[in-house]
């Protein structure tokens, strides 16, 4: 399965929607997509409502993807994590190390 | 349309063309094939053509020969020829039969040069075998990293088991007696696979052997550890999962530091039911200054302590169903009373069958700790 990114922006803030599997297949789609994320930005929202499944290079993926919009001082939020995707997250401590304020339910 | 000069064409066409008599001598050859042949035309008089050819080729051709005079067709026939300046030339092309006044005198060619494409074949043919010795000499490597002589540890049983989904991987596994005559189990899974995935395991079997002998803490271990793979994991954006745990003997408690890791699952043989080490933190490759934490558990005699990676977790048959954490607590229930090794291999035979004959897409490892 692949991974659609649908990108919907209102200037400042841009949300990305995550639609499939963000694995080591599917991983670079979201790296190429926020690539292209204009400087007027302040605020990603990853939406993953119809995130079916992530696995530990997903999620290294996401979380470079994380650090580099911090870098450019970018705040992101992470919404509507199902609970298969979270409890991934979970086990390898996501939350723990990025905050439990960056997970939110729309 | 009867000014075409057929003779131009087919001397200035870019195959190979050719006419032979019943006995293999050249009739005709058009410029590309002499050009091909390392020969001068004019200079050229009775070549015997299968002279020009390699020895195999001698014999492929003369079957070929004798199926066209009889009526049939051969097609995409592979030639190789042996030019006058000794150079081998890869052709292929077809055969058909030459026919005067309704007998067939010989055989026509059109044939290809593809030796470029040939040579290009054989090199990358040679570059993946030597590719692949490499790997088989990189497993072997790595396979002795895994701990085949388990140590042997009083009141205690222990039984590891890998399978890998390719030549090498990123599950790592390793199990010692600590200064302090403790057993160490460290188990951990380097994000993606492969080679990359690899260098990575090799890299955290060496942090934690350097660093074992030196603390009885696995927070201090695995802070170490973290530390020093962080720079190259953070330069790769990469990270690894670990677990660490220290079990003692005499007091029969487990101390652990679980750095992102699969929490692993204790039977309590007194109640009967399955429950993880919970005290855990995020993965080794996080943060520079990361603080694990330790946590503990008090194990008791006929309790089993199942360690694993996540291939086993979220290993996926042909329905794309996992086979999950439920189905290894049950078989924990079921085969608890068995020896360690009995156990790792009911589950690692389940395991298989669960796949239903599909190969593994992770590295799967099992180390299973039971308290006698």
């Amino acid at each position: 399965m692949m991974l659609e990114v649908q990108s919907l922006s209102d200037g400042e803030t841009l949300v990305l929607s995550l639609k499939g599997e963000l694995d080591i297949g599917t991983v670079d789609i979201l790296k190429n997509d926020v690539e292209e994320v204009n400087k007027d930005v302040k605020t990603v929202i990853l939406d993953m409502k119809h995130l079916s499944f992530v696995d530990s290079t997903g999620v290294g993926g996401l979380l470079s993807v994380i650090r580099g919009l911090r870098y450019e001082n970018i705040k992101v939020k992470m919404r509507n994590v199902t609970e298969s995707v979270y409890e991934v997250f979970d086990i390898l401590g996501l939350p723990l190390l990025l905050g439990k304020e960056v997970f939110e339910q729309e | 349309m009867n000014n075409i000069p057929l003779n131009e064409l087919v001397d200035k066409a870019k195959n190979l063309i050719f006419l032979t008599d019943k006995d293999g001598n050249l009739l005709y050859a058009n410029h590309s094939w002499y050009k091909a042949m390392d020969l001068n035309k004019n200079e050229s008089k009775n070549i015997v053509f299968y002279d020009t050819l390699c020895s195999e080729s001698r014999a492929r051709i003369a079957d070929a020969v004798k199926t066209v005079l009889e009526g049939g067709s051969v097609e995409r026939l592979n030639l190789d020829f042996i030019t006058k300046a000794g150079r081998k030339i890869y052709t292929e092309g077809n055969l058909t039969c030459y026919y005067a006044n309704g007998r067939p005198l010989g055989v026509f060619g059109i044939f290809q040069d593809i030796t470029s494409q040939k040579l290009a074949d054989n090199e990358l043919m040679e570059r993946t075998l030597r590719f692949q010795a490499e790997l088989q000499l990189a497993n072997i490597i790595q396979t002795s990293l895994f701990p085949i002589n388990l140590p042997q540890i009083q009141g205690a049983g222990v039984a590891a088991t890998v399978i890998s989904a390719n030549e090498v991987g990123g599950d790592y596994c390793d199990l010692f007696i600590t200064n302090q005559q403790r057993l160490g189990i460290a188990i951990g899974d380097v994000m993606g696979k492969g080679i990359p995935a690899a260098l990575f395991m090799v890299l955290t079997y060496a942090f934690v052997r350097n660093y074992a002998f030196e603390t009885e803490k696995p927070s201090e271990l695995v802070n170490w550890v973290n530390r020093s793979l962080f720079p190259q994991l953070d330069f790769s954006q990469s990270l690894v999962t670990f677990f660490y745990g220290l079990y003692d003997p005499v007091t029969k408690e487990l101390i652990y530091t679980n750095a992102g890791h699969n929490p692993p699952v204790v039977y309590r043989a007194a109640a009967g039911e399955c429950e993880l080490l919970k005290v855990r933190d995020y993965f080794i490759g996080g943060r520079y200054d990361a603080e694990y934490r330790e946590g503990k558990t008090q194990l008791k005699p006929g309790d089993v302590v199942f360690f694993y990676t996540d291939g086993l977790k979220e290993g996926r048959n042909k329905s794309e169903e996992q086979f999950g954490i439920r189905r290894i607590k049950t078989l924990l229930k079921e085969n608890h009373a068995l020896d360690p090794a009995s156990i790792q291999e009911i589950i690692h035979n389940e395991f298989l069958q669960f796949l239903e004959g599909k190969p593994p897409s992770d590295d799967v490892t099992i180390v299973v700790l039971k308290i006698h």
